[in-house]
């Protein structure tokens, strides 16, 4: 802002003093007005003045419609307009018989109009997601829109009027083409407001908005790939190969791909949503704590998936117009066509993740394990990444200094009942969400009860780190033996998982125990993978 | 949605108010909008990172939970998973599907069962033991690897400045 006002100041002087010359050596006004329209330093200086005049118009629209720019919208800003400068510059390329002063007033001008529609869209946005909004953002918003819209249809007016006069390809073209698109956009982002109003009045009961959204964008989308391809065809006609639009063309064409994908995908998945997923039993609900995970909102009807979890419908439904995996243990919900189980599919995917996909099996992994019968190396792969859960939960978490041990008491036993995090890397916090059968061994780990107890076996574990190791062998050996007795037992109903028992040996923390942990492994590979 | 979003984050942070966490603070940026967070991560004891106090900021999509939030630390700090302008980079905070890259797989992301809660403890476990092998920050992972001393250097700066800041 400061620097606008300096360039604005010196570009004023230096008009000033242009205009003053002219006039002082010419002295009259004729000659005055041809010395100001052919010295070039005059017309560069005229020429700044008429950009530095759009800039401070662009700053006021920009302040008397959205007041100052959050960070986002500064970034948004910055990121946009370089790619747009650059495009820009490419059309001047093809256009370039028509270049003239106007020409570039006119692009400038876009660029600046341009801007404001991102802001507006970002402002919409924002809106969207913060609860409080004053009513002077409400009129702010609807009237900035309003105001983009005039803009719009009346630089679509103008240049579609000269090209109707002149009848021939000019760069009217281009304009009147990007101002269609920019109206288009204008509209949808209105319509996108006016959704959000609509669904505010109705104090968040309005359950059709994301499907009258995804309309909208597909809309907007269909509209926008359309006019693209027009317009790509009628400049390649008339004047050679548009640069400007390659890539434009390219990623409307690809959202308009992915959303038609993830539409087909979403329909087969909801279309039957109440037939293909059973509806819980009042056993079942009573047998969790009835949270759905997802809103953790209590549930009183509830759908279940072949996992065996619990999700409240519309829960489930959104999360499945994403992804079709269990939001708590990550199974496929769809068993694959080929007509392999649920546990074959999941353990195909998962073959190749490396070790630390181990601490996040759950108990499809662990069927998967019977059914797929490579039981060794995702044996090894398990022990390896419990091994590593354990040494990075002894680096920062085990073994505290005396004087933070109440610390991290404190710490864990706060995390236990909700998440389990810090613990899930001890191996013992890493077998239930492997196994789900922690219970029958952790004595010393064991999980909420014991874990009052064990800050003097912590200050003991802390001074003597031989201590250390032999006790994380022991718990290794443990988890193999423990390993070996449950893929014993889950032979016989390997493709059923073994849900059952983890939720019988955890009660209530179950869910959220195996829905956290995989993040810790997530944590541990994200480096190597991402 | 909306609504949705705003209600689940609203009882995480009375949740939060209630029952605090050891090892990190959580509260709003602007008390109007449930959408960002201000967390103050603690550095895990027995790191390089104990004794700083990381501020960063989250901020949640509309679609919460069924998208993830974005991360950044307004604290400097020198980790090989943390891009040099203080965004996180965990695959559990990546939009879930298949990464077009085939980095990740889409079983390594985003779930909507994270909470604010799960997210930090995520975090708080990631500086307790950075990855190394496809990093956000090349040169952090690098020292990391090769030259521990000026890792160990560049962290206690970060932790001093942290701490200093307080």
């Amino acid at each position: 802002m400061m620097r606008l006002q300096t360039y604005a100041g010196i570009s004023f002087i230096a008009t000033l003093a242009v205009i003053y010359h002219a006039f002082n050596s010419r002295g009259q006004f004729y000659p005055a007005m041809v010395y100001l329209s052919t010295s070039k330093i005059s017309l560069v200086l005229l020429l700044n003045m008429g950009l530095v005049i759009m800039c401070i118009l662009w700053q006021l629209t920009k302040r008397v419609f959205l007041g100052s720019l959050r960070e986002a919208e500064v970034e948004r800003l910055n990121e946009q307009s370089w790619r747009e400068v650059m495009e820009i510059l490419f059309a001047i390329t093809i256009f370039r018989q028509d270049f003239s002063v106007s020409f570039l007033a006119m692009v400038t001008a876009l660029l600046l109009i341009k801007a404001l529609h991102w802001l507006a869209q970002k402002r919409v946005e924002y809106i969207e997601t913060t609860p409080a909004i004053t009513v002077l953002s409400h009129v702010r918003i609807v009237s900035f829109l309003g105001f983009l819209l005039t803009l719009d249809s009346l630089f679509l007016y103008t240049s579609v009027n000269d090209l109707i006069q002149s009848r021939k390809a000019s760069v009217s073209l281009f304009f009147s083409f990007e101002y269609m698109i920019l109206a288009t956009t204008t509209v949808s982002t209105f319509v996108k407001y006016v959704f959000y109003v609509s669904d505010m009045l109705m104090e968040g009961q309005w359950e059709k908005k994301p499907v009258y959204t995804f309309y909208l964008e597909l809309i907007r989308d269909l509209l926008h790939l359309f006019m693209y391809l027009c317009f790509f065809l009628v400049i390649f006609m008339n004047y050679g190969v548009p640069l400007h639009l390659i890539r434009e063309l390219y990623e409307t064409f690809r959202n308009f791909k992915i959303r038609i994908a993830d539409y087909i995908r979403y329909r087969k998945i909801t279309s039957n949503m109440n037939d293909r997923f059973p509806d819980a039993t009042p056993e079942e609900l009573n047998a969790t704590d009835a949270i759905c995970i997802i809103c953790r909102e209590e549930m009183t009807t509830a759908k279940k998936l072949i996992c065996g979890h619990l999700f409240h419908v519309h829960c489930l439904r959104s999360w499945l117009e994403r992804q079709h995996t269990c939001p708590t243990c990550r199974a496929l919900v769809v068993p694959p066509e080929n007509g392999t189980s649920v546990a074959g599919g999941q353990n195909a995917s998962r073959s190749d993740a490396h070790q630390g996909t181990g601490v996040t099996s759950s108990s499809a992994q662990g069927s998967a394990n019977s059914v797929s019968g490579d039981n060794v190396s995702h044996h090894q792969a398990r022990l390896q990444a419990a091994a590593a859960a354990a040494s990075v939960y002894g680096r920062s978490f085990v073994y505290p200094s005396a004087s933070t041990v109440a610390w991290y008491h404190g710490s864990a036993a706060t995390f236990l009942p909700q998440t389990r995090i810090p613990l899930a890397r001890t191996s013992s916090g890493v077998e239930p969400s492997g196994e789900g059968a922690s219970s029958a061994q952790a004595k010393p780990f064991g999980p909420v009860g014991e874990f009052a107890n064990m800050s003097t076996y912590w200050q003991r574990l802390e001074r003597d780190p031989s201590l250390q190791e032999a006790q994380r062998k022991l718990i290794q050996h443990q988890m193999e033996i423990l390993q070996q007795h449950l893929q014993l037992l889950e032979k016989p109903k390997a493709n059923k998982g073994t849900d059952t028992e983890a939720r019988a040996s955890l009660g209530n923390s179950k869910e959220k125990n195996i829905a956290t942990s995989p993040s810790v492994s997530d944590c541990e590979h994200h480096g190597k993978i991402d | 949605m909306t609504s949705q979003a705003s209600l689940l984050l609203q009882k995480q942070l009375k949740d939060l108010c209630k029952n605090p966490v050891d090892g990190f603070s959580a509260g709003l940026v602007d008390e109007n909008n449930i959408f960002e967070w201000s967390v103050t991560i603690i550095g895990p004891p027995e790191t390089l990172y104990e004794g700083g106090f990381f501020n960063a900021i989250m901020s949640f999509p509309s679609n919460y939970p069924n998208s993830p939030p974005s991360v950044k630390f307004t604290s400097e700090i020198w980790h090989p998973n943390v891009y040099p302008d203080g965004r996180v980079c965990i695959s559990i905070l990546h939009p879930p599907g298949d990464d077009p890259n085939g980095y990740e797989l889409a079983s390594e992301r985003w779930t909507p069962v994270h909470t604010v809660e799960s997210i930090v403890l995520s975090i708080i476990s990631m500086l307790s033991s950075p990855n190394d092998e496809s990093p956000a920050n090349v040169e952090a992972a690098k020292e990391w690897r090769d030259r521990r001393d000026d890792f160990k250097k560049k962290v206690s700066r970060c932790v001093r400045k942290s701490q200093e800041m307080l």
